[in-house]
């Protein structure tokens, strides 16, 4: 139960001591086996690429809020690294000074994080991160998304799902962005739409 | 390092399993495991392929790791395994519950550097992107009036 506090309210080790009698050491070590306990047990399920019946059903679900052929929401964000070792202190050295790193997923509307990229290192930007995605190597390659899931975008067929996004990433096909300057009332209302599904994530 | 992303991947998996509970008929593990179907919302509720158990399988969904140390979550999982046994510690009591036959999307098979370099230009070509683009605005803006209110609210 104490462990469970560390994970989930980030309690320092030692602030169950007055109920568990536990040392700050053997929380610390409590703590770490929990992790990879949850990682070796469940990690298989729950961190994995989804099925065929998911895909659908995600596919159905952002058809109904009008993207058809979206497969989730993708982000990244930079953040701080307190404790970088001061032998990473470069590569992981963020424009700004700080020591920090890029954590990119994937997610749906519940949300459920179907990918997820932890431990690029603070200096690369969105690109860069992106170029090194297993999931962006997996696509450019030809591998993902399955080719035999067809949509239908304004009486069209179309076969390669995508992923919708917001930063600096090239306009990849698999990657609908919003209008960077909306002018038309078409363009804003797409604009808005995209918005309210992509903070999905 | 590897401390922190072995947390990254526990809260991943921790908020996956909270999302689980809010998923509409995500038939539960321990149903899936022994292939029950009580009736409720019947075969087309279910996944493809979700009756078997997991299998044992070695191969992990984790992913990989790249080489500037990074790592992914949510990998393929090769063979449709995911099945918990190969993964599972001594004593963690999950042979009672074993986790779903993931079947995860299966992935094309690559031709080879032809097609690997047709795809690789495929996804790059700027004007398929920006048909894409173009018709997924029509496609909002012909039906802007019932995709406005729903997401609204």
């Amino acid at each position: 139960m104490a462990a469970f506090c560390v994970i989930a309210y980030g309690n320092v080790a030692d602030r169950a001591n007055e109920y568990v009698r536990l040392s700050r050491s053997i929380m610390t070590e409590a703590t770490k086996l929990l992790l990879e306990f949850i990682v070796q047990l469940w990690g298989s399920t729950y961190s994995r690429r989804p099925n065929q019946w998911e895909l659908k059903k995600t596919m159905e679900r952002n058809a109904e809020r009008g993207f058809p052929g979206c497969m989730g929401s993708l982000d990244c964000t930079h953040g701080e690294w307190h404790q970088c070792p001061m032998g990473m202190a470069g590569a992981y050295q963020r424009r700004k000074g700080s020591r920090g790193m890029v954590v990119e997923a994937i997610c749906d509307e519940n949300p459920w994080i179907w990918h997820l990229l932890v431990g690029s290192r603070g200096s690369l930007n969105d690109i860069n991160v992106l170029n090194h995605l297993p999931l962006y190597l997996d696509v450019t390659a030809g591998r993902l998304p399955p080719p035999d899931v067809p949509f239908v975008v304004n009486r069209s067929i179309r076969t390669l799902l995508y992923y919708l996004f917001y930063g600096i990433y090239p306009r990849y096909i698999f990657l609908v962005s919003p209008h960077p300057l909306p002018m038309t009332d078409e363009a804003k209302t797409f604009d808005f739409l995209q918005e309210a599904i992509r903070k999905d994530l | 390092m590897k401390q922190l992303l072995t947390t990254y991947k526990a809260v991943c998996t921790l908020n996956n399993m909270c999302a689980e509970s809010r998923r509409d008929a995500f038939l539960s593990r321990r149903r899936r495991a022994r292939g029950i179907n009580d009736g409720e919302g019947g075969k087309d509720e279910g996944p493809a392929g979700a009756a078997a158990a997991g299998t044992g399988s070695e191969d992990s969904a984790d992913g990989g790791t790249d080489d500037n140390g990074a790592v992914a979550a949510g990998g393929p999982a090769p063979g449709g395994g995911g099945g918990a046994g190969g993964d599972v510690p001594a004593g963690a009591g999950a042979s009672a519950d074993p986790s779903p036959a993931l079947n995860a999307i299966e992935e094309a098979s690559v031709g080879g550097m032809v097609a690997v370099f047709d795809a690789w230009g495929e996804t790059r070509n700027p004007t398929e992107h920006e048909n894409l683009h173009a018709d997924l605005a029509a496609h909002v803006w012909s039906d802007r009036g019932t995709l406005m209110a729903s997401n609204a609210m």
